[in-house]
C-alpha cells in the first residue's frame, strides 16, 4: 500500500523559546524564529547552533522546551511526517563509501518511500542535475570532497521534498565548487520549496538567500528579508568625483561641512566618499558643479551582509555588557 | 539549437509505506552480502559439508517417516554451529560498524525512519542472509525426507516438518542479536568479525572449564545451548542435569538483551557529529 504525500501546506518553519543543552553547554538558548519559505540563511560562527537548530527541526535532538513547528507540523510528534517532508544535507562525511552514487542515491530515494521503479531514474537524473558525471558508477570512497558534497546534495533532492535543509553546503569546497554549488541551490529554489541553508560564509548566503536569520551563542541576533537587512544603512551614500585634484579636495571639505562623511578613498584622478545623507541629492549636485568637479556617481551604498553580521553582532554584544534587553 | 541546460524537475510519485522502506533496507544489505565473494565461498562449502552431504545420508537409505531425532542432529551437528558463528562473524562485522564510521546513521534517521525499523531492516538483512545457510536446507532436506518416505502417513512428519521450520527461524536468528551488538560497539569490521567470532569460542571455553565445578555452568556454552535448544523443540527431552529455567533465562538474555542494548548505543549515535 502506498501513502499519499503531504498535502500542500505553508511551508514556514517556526520555533518557539527552544533550548537545548549538551551537558553544560547551551547549544540553543530560548531560539525564538519565523522561517518564510524561500531560500532562508541561517548565518552564524562556528558553534552559534545553527546545525542543532536543524538537527532540532529533524527531531533527533529533543529540546528541554519550547516549540516548533515545520509546515504545520510538530517535528517531536509528528517526526516521520515532518521528516517525510525534508531533504537535509549533512555538515559532515556521512556517506556510505562502499557505494557507488548511483546505488547509494537511489537506496535512499527508496529509503525516502520511493519506488524502486522511480528511485533509480530519479537518482540519475539528480546526479545529472548535480554535475556527478561517469564517476557515479565509481564507489564514493574515491571522491573528492566537492564530489561528495554533490552527491550528499543529490541524496537530500532525491524524493523531492518539500523543504531542504543543507547544513554548509559548500563546505570544504573550491571557489569554483562553491559557486556551482550556489548555482545548484538557486536553481532548486525555482520550484517553490523552503530552503534553509547554513553558512558562516556570508558571500555564499548573500547570493542566493530571500531571508536571512542571524544567530550567535543558540541566540537569534536579528532576521529579515535580505533587502531589509541589507538596505539598513539608512541614507548611507556614495558620492564619486572626478576633476582637478585640488578642486575635489575642496569639494570634499566643503561637503564634509555639509554631512557626515563615513569613508573617503582616494584613486587615481577620482575620489570615492559614503555619506550619511538622508535628505534630496541635490545640495550634492549644486557643490559638485560650483567647485568644479564632475560627479561621476550619487547613489545609496548598499550595505554587504558581512556589514550587516558584524553590526548586528557587535551590538548585540555591547547590549549584553550594557545590561540591556535582550534582542529575542 | 542549443543544448537545454539541465534544471532541477520536481518528482511526483507516491510514496511506499514505512515497512517496505524496512524491506528495502534488508534486501539492500542481503544482495550487498551476496556479492561477497568470502561469504559466498563460506555458504557454498558451508553449504556442501553440512547439507549436501545429509541429503545422502539421509534420503537415499530407506525411512519410514520424517524423524525428529534425524532433524535435531542435522541441526544441532558441531559443523553447522561451527559454520553459522564463521558466518554471523562475516555477516553481522559491518552491519552497525560501518554506519558508525562513515556517520551514515543520520542519512537513516533525518528520514521517515525509527531506530527500531532501522534494527529491523539489518536483522532482517542479515536474517535472509544467514538463511540461506541455516533455515531454507533444513527446511528443504525436511521436505525431501518426507516426501521419500515409505509410510503413507504424513501426520508425523508434517509435525516435524513445523518444528523444523521453528527450529530454522530461532538458530538463524538466534546469534544476530550477539553479532550486531559487537559490530555496534566499534567501528571496524574486522574488529567486530574477530570479536563476534571470539566471545563465542570464549564463552565456549569458560563453559567448559567451569561445567567441571558446576554443570550449570555448561550452559555458558553456545553451542550446548543451541544443541538443548533443538532437542527440546523436537521434543526428545533434556538431559537431568540442565536446568531447565537457566536455560530459558540464558537463552532468551542471549536473544534479547544485545538488541536492548544496540537500541540504546544506536539512539547515542543517530544524532551525527
Amino acid at each position: 500500500m502506498s501513502e499519499k504525500r503531504p498535502a500542500q501546506r505553508l511551508l514556514t518553519i517556526t520555533s518557539k523559546d527552544i533550548t537545548v543543552r549538551f551537558g553544560k553547554i547551551t547549544a540553543l538558548d530560548k531560539f525564538t524564529v519565523n522561517v518564510p519559505s524561500g531560500v532562508v540563511g541561517l548565518l552564524g560562527p562556528n558553534g552559534a547552533g545553527k546545525s542543532t537548530f536543524i538537527k532540532a527541526l529533524l527531531g533527533l535532538l529533543r529540546p528541554e522546551n519550547g516549540k516548533m513547528i515545520v509546515a504545520g507540523y510538530d517535528p517531536l510528534t509528528e517526526t516521520s511526517t515532518v521528516r517525510d517532508m525534508i531533504g537535509y544535507m549533512p555538515e559532515h562525511d556521512c556517506l556510505i563509501e562502499e557505494f557507488n552514487a548511483v546505488d547509494l542515491v537511489s537506496y535512499l530515494g527508496q529509503i525516502s518511500g520511493m519506488m524502486k521503479r522511480d528511485a533509480i531514474p530519479r537518482s540519475h537524473e539528480v546526479l545529472d542535475f548535480v554535475g556527478i558525471g561517469e564517476e557515479r558508477y565509481r564507489t564514493i570512497s574515491s571522491y573528492s570532497t566537492g564530489m561528495k558534497q554533490r552527491v550528499k546534495l543529490a541524496q537530500a533532492i532525491v524524493h523531492d521534498p518539500a523543504i531542504l535543509f543543507l547544513d554548509e553546503p559548500t563546505n570544504g569546497m573550491d571557489p569554483q565548487g562553491r559557486e556551482d554549488m550556489m548555482e545548484l541551490i538557486r536553481k532548486i529554489s525555482l520550484s517553490d520549496k523552503t530552503i534553509l541553508v547554513s553558512s558562516h560564509i556570508l558571500d555564499d548566503l548573500e547570493r542566493v538567500s530571500d531571508h536571512i536569520v542571524i544567530m550567535n551563542d543558540g541566540r537569534l541576533i536579528t532576521e529579515g528579508s535580505i533587502d531589509d537587512l541589507l538596505a539598513k544603512k539608512d541614507g548611507q551614500k556614495m558620492v564619486k568625483v572626478r576633476g582637478i585634484p585640488e578642486n575635489m579636495e575642496t569639494f570634499i571639505k566643503a561637503l564634509a561641512e555639509m554631512y557626515e562623511i563615513r569613508s573617503v578613498v582616494k584613486g587615481r584622478g577620482e575620489i570615492s566618499a559614503v555619506v550619511i545623507n538622508k535628505g534630496p541629492g541635490n545640495p550634492v549636485f549644486k557643490l559638485s558643479r560650483d567647485k568644479g568637479v564632475q560627479l561621476r556617481g550619487y547613489y545609496p551604498e548598499r550595505a554587504t551582509l558581512e556589514d550587516v553580521f558584524i553590526g548586528t553582532v557587535e551590538q548585540n554584544l555591547d547590549k549584553e555588557k550594557g545590561g540591556g534587553p535582550d534582542v529575542n | 539549437m542549443s543544448i537545454d541546460p539541465i534544471t532541477y524537475k520536481p518528482w511526483s510519485g507516491e510514496r511506499t509505506n514505512h515497512l517496505e522502506r524496512v524491506w528495502v533496507m534488508s534486501m539492500a544489505f542481503f544482495r550487498q552480502k551476496l556479492k561477497s565473494k568470502w561469504i559466498l565461498l563460506l555458504l557454498i562449502i558451508g553449504l556442501f559439508l553440512v547439507n549436501i552431504i545429509s541429503i545422502f545420508v539421509y534420503i537415499l537409505p530407506p525411512h519410514e517417516v520424517l524423524d525428529g531425532e534425524v532433524m535435531a542432529d542435522q541441526m544441532g551437528n558441531g559443523l553447522l554451529f561451527i559454520f553459522i558463528i564463521l558466518l554471523i562473524s562475516m555477516i553481522c562485522s559491518d552491519t552497525i560498524a560501518e554506519d558508525l564510521r562513515s556517520n551514515s546513521f543520520v542519512l537513516y534517521f533525518s528520514r521517515a525512519m525509527k531506530t527500531e525499523s532501522y534494527l529491523a531492516g539489518k536483522i532482517g538483512g542479515a536474517f535472509l542472509t544467514l538463511s540461506v545457510f541455516s533455515f531454507f536446507p533444513p527446511v528443504v532436506l525436511a521436505i525431501a525426507i518426507m516426501a521419500t518416505q515409505s509410510s503413507s502417513s504424513y501426520g508425523d512428519s508434517l509435525v516435524v516438518l513445523g518444528q523444523t521450520v521453528i527450529a530454522g527461524l530461532v538458530i538463524t536468528f538466534f546469534f544476530i542479536p550477539a553479532g550486531l551488538f559487537i559490530s555496534s560497539m566499534t567501528k571496524r569490521k574486522s574488529y567486530a568479525s574477530v570479536g563476534t567470532f571470539m566471545s563465542f569460542f570464549i564463552l565456549m571455553i569458560v563453559g567448559g572449564i567451569f561445567s567441571e565445578f558446576n554443570p550449570d555452568w555448561e550452559l555458558m556454552d553456545p553451542s550446548l545451548l543451541f544443541y538443548y535448544f533443538l532437542q527440546a523443540i523436537f521434543g526428545l527431552g533434556l538431559p537431568n542435569s540442565v536446568n531447565v529455567g537457566l536455560l530459558t533465562g540464558i537463552f532468551l538474555t542471549v536473544m534479547f538483551v544485545p538488541l536492548i542494548l544496540v537500541y540504546i548505543r544506536i539512539n547515542q549515535k543517530a544524532v551525527g557529529k
